[in-house]
């Protein structure tokens, strides 16, 4: 659609840009597993089952929110091309945006899928004000960089408390396939309970600690995760039949 | 002192470890993991004695002995600018052409426990290798990869692997993490005197600054010149250069010539006229050698081969001369004094046997620890008998690739086969292995220090024929091709899915590798 690379954001420039928001033509939501960060936690862990999951290239653990079973399986966009759920996670609704490293530019990649001249958000008003579209993306934008250093230091807190551990994780499906997760790490339960009361008082103060309880509960969403899965295929199911 | 002459029957509650080098760091760190809580720990080194520092080369053991010790294993490759190791590379040491190489890979043959492939290999007559059609990690030598990726936790791998590392570094290293972490006490002093108790061990030794350090056991880590067991208590040292021609070492560090030069995972050995070179990849350089015999070839040809082998760069660096003597000691553990690395004795670094023979020899001392004055002989005579065991072994084991080759371009190699020059041990397996292959039942020691895998890759590797009758055959054809085409899928399962060594090398100094 468009061949335009990365650019700094200016009204003028920009001015009839349009973002035309379609998960399906979204090429990095085609993703079964997406980075998330402490600033959107509670609504993350509301949503989808969260883990921590190692960097393919880094090898560092990151925090992650599980959208599939199976590589690219985005369970969470809908035929028409909207998302399922309440929060799309940042780093996808984000898009086509990013902050530069000093916070004070905008940035659009103009090769992204979304950008074009027609139709879908406008981002500045005629007369050249941001739309509320773009205010709330502007404000997306910096909860992604405050957040960034903050689900660092969350992530090597719990690695340092040696709260982290390896799950693994047996599925079964409707269609009696089952699956078994590799890769993902928990909060050690047992573990993070007993901490000694300084501990666990230097977790709390951090705020550490109601974060690690949040992830911990998400698991419970697995069970979504799986219901949501088996609902797709029954329909599928149904349309071929 | 009195107390301490006095003192048996009574418990063992001090260790001094005299001699700062690897051997004395990686005993003081193997020890003190264990008994650092209750027992005292200390060494002392000299700071006017320079380390010896050419044991490069590790065995896979190295992994447990730092894991054991606590050591963070990306703290490790940081510091010590270490790099992966899947095994050697042995180049013209059959004929000396330049297609000549065989590989002894780290890893045991597939399906090894159950199945011994040779025979079937033998009768196949294929045109691959032996070591390429039963392990998987010649492939990964050939293509420069890694025995993991970034993602598998610290001391994980998919392949087994041992380590380059800088030895100068590592001592430093180790040192650290002994004094601060396990509670090591170091202390800094020459030696000027030990003193011999009446009972013929050691009852203390005495500091050019006026200390007398006493212990109910010393271990001598004072590198060649084996101060406390040799000199002092006159252990005789057995000379095995009638086997083992090896007595010169020229060494040089390597730069790479460029951010792109691969970083070999496994060590390059290259036969020479009178001698091999070796070549080890670390992060930061690489390090090249030639060991060769002073009775086949002068310094000046040595050095020739060595700048010939290295190229143009040859005249910018510096290299170091050091002369070496094969051979161990008559016994290791005498009264209360144990040898522990080049004290013990030497043998020449084709098989990295150096540092392994510390930590077998650092934690049989930590096992078997004596509880008392009164059990010590017990403990030193079968210490004595294990490490005369492992290093007959190694001799023998060394001396076999000279044996093998075929190479008759100068009189090192003609002499070299010599059958006087053959240890008996080695002359009947070799009679053996006419028609038998080894396996499991040859090396039954409980810690063999070369499984019977080892001796299959360097015989069949070197084109050793082991004529295979057909009563011999122990399982069927179908196993054989069944475990074969499995090392196929292994191979290409791995190469697809490993990065290369220097790009992961990187990642881990950059980001780190995760405990779990």
């Amino acid at each position: 659609m468009n061949s335009g690379g990365i650019e700094r954001l200016s009204k003028t420039e920009h001015r009839n840009v349009h973002i035309n928001v379609d998960y399906l033509k979204q090429p990095e939501a085609a993703t079964h597993v997406v980075p998330v960060l402490i600033s959107e936690l509670l609504s993350v862990t509301a949503n989808y089952p969260t883990f921590l999951i190692k960097d393919s290239e880094t090898g560092e653990f990151l925090l992650a929110a599980l959208l599939g079973f199976t590589e690219n399986e985005n369970l969470f966009i809908s035929q028409d091309g909207s998302w399922r759920s309440t929060h799309v996670p940042l780093t996808i609704a984000r898009k086509p945006f990013h902050l530069s490293q000093d916070c004070l530019d905008v940035y659009i990649d103009m090769g992204n899928p979304w950008v074009n001249f027609e139709s879908g958000q406008r981002l500045f008003s005629d007369n050249g004000e941001y739309m509320p579209f773009m205010d709330n993306m502007l404000a997306m934008l910096e909860r992604i960089t405050s957040g960034v250093g903050e689900t660092k230091s969350f992530v090597k807190t719990l690695l340092d408390h040696g709260l982290v551990k390896p799950v693994s994780l047996d599925l079964t499906f409707e269609d009696t396939k089952s699956r078994n997760l590799q890769g993902l790490y928990n909060i050690d339960h047992e573990k993070l309970t007993s901490l000694s009361h300084e501990d666990l008082a230097g977790l709390h103060r951090l705020g550490i600690l109601e974060g690690a309880f949040m992830v911990l509960h998400s698991l419970e969403k697995m069970k979504s995760l799986v219901f949501l899965k088996d609902k797709l295929n029954r329909n599928f199911a149904e349309v071929t039949r | 002192m009195k107390a301490n002459e006095a003192n048996f029957g009574d418990s063992i509650s001090s260790i001094l470890i005299v001699g700062g080098g690897s051997a004395g760091w990686l005993t003081a760190g193997i020890l003190a993991a264990r008994y650092g809580k209750t027992m005292s720990i200390t060494l002392v080194e000299s700071p006017d004695v320079k380390i010896i520092g050419v044991g490069e080369g590790t065995w896979p053991t190295m992994k447990s002995t730092l894991k054991e010790m606590g050591i963070s294993e990306t703290d490790f490759f940081r510091e010590c600018d270490a790099s992966f190791k899947h095994g050697a590379k042995f180049a013209k040491w059959v004929n000396g052409d330049e297609t000549d190489y065989y590989y002894h890979p780290l890893m045991l043959p597939q399906d090894f426990t159950k199945i011994n492939l040779a025979p079937f290999w033998l009768k196949s007559n294929g045109d691959r290798s032996f070591s390429e059609s039963v392990c998987f990690q010649e492939a990964l030598c050939e293509r420069a990869l890694a025995p993991k990726t970034v993602t598998m936790p610290e001391y994980n791998s998919a392949a087994n692997y041992a380590y380059h590392l800088n030895a100068g570094k590592f001592t430093k290293f180790l040192t650290d993490h002994c004094t601060e972490k396990l509670n090591v006490e170091h202390k800094l002093a020459t030696i000027s005197e030990v003193l011999k108790s009446e009972d013929g061990g050691i009852r203390c030794v005495k500091t050019t600054d006026g200390q007398q350090l006493s212990a109910d056991l010393f271990v001598d880590c004072t590198g060649m010149a084996s101060l406390l067991l040799g000199k002092t208590l006159g252990v005789e040292f057995i000379d095995k250069n009638d086997s083992l021609f090896i007595d010169r070492a020229l060494a040089a560090q390597k730069p790479y010539e460029s951010e792109e030069e691969p970083i070999l995972p496994y060590t390059v050995s290259t036969a020479q006229k009178a001698g091999w070179i070796w070549d080890i990849g670390l992060t930061s350089r690489r390090g090249i050698g030639y060991v060769y015999s002073s009775n086949h070839s002068s310094e000046e040809e040595a050095e020739e081969a060595l700048a010939d082998y290295i190229g143009p760069s040859f005249k910018e660096l510096s290299v170091k001369k050091i002369s070496i003597r094969s051979g161990h000691r008559e016994i290791f553990w005498k009264q209360n004094c144990v040898a522990i690395g080049l004290s013990a004795g030497f043998l020449e670094p084709l098989e990295a046997s150096a540092l392994m023979l510390i930590e077998i020899s650092a934690k049989f001392v930590r096992d078997q620890l004596p509880e008392t004055r009164k059990t010590m002989p017990i403990i030193a005579r079968r210490f004595n008998k294990a490490m005369t065991y492992h290093w007959e072994r190694i001799i023998d084991f060394l001396k076999l690739h000279y044996v093998l080759s075929k190479r008759d371009d100068t009189d090192f190699w003609i002499d070299n086969r010599c059958s006087s020059t053959i240890p008996e041990s080695l002359a009947e397996l070799l009679e053996l292995w006419k028609s038998h292959t080894p396996y499991r039942q040859d090396f039954s020691h409980k810690e063999e220090v070369f499984p019977a895998a080892s001796y299959q890759y360097v015989l069949y590797g070197m084109g050793f024929r082991t004529e295979i009758s057909n009563r011999s055959v122990e399982c069927t054809d179908e196993a054989y091709r069944a475990a074969v085409a499995e090392n196929e899928r292994m191979i290409s399962k791995a190469v697809e899915l490993l990065p290369d060594n220097r790009q992961l090398l990187q990642k881990i100094n950059r980001y780190g590798m995760s405990a779990l």
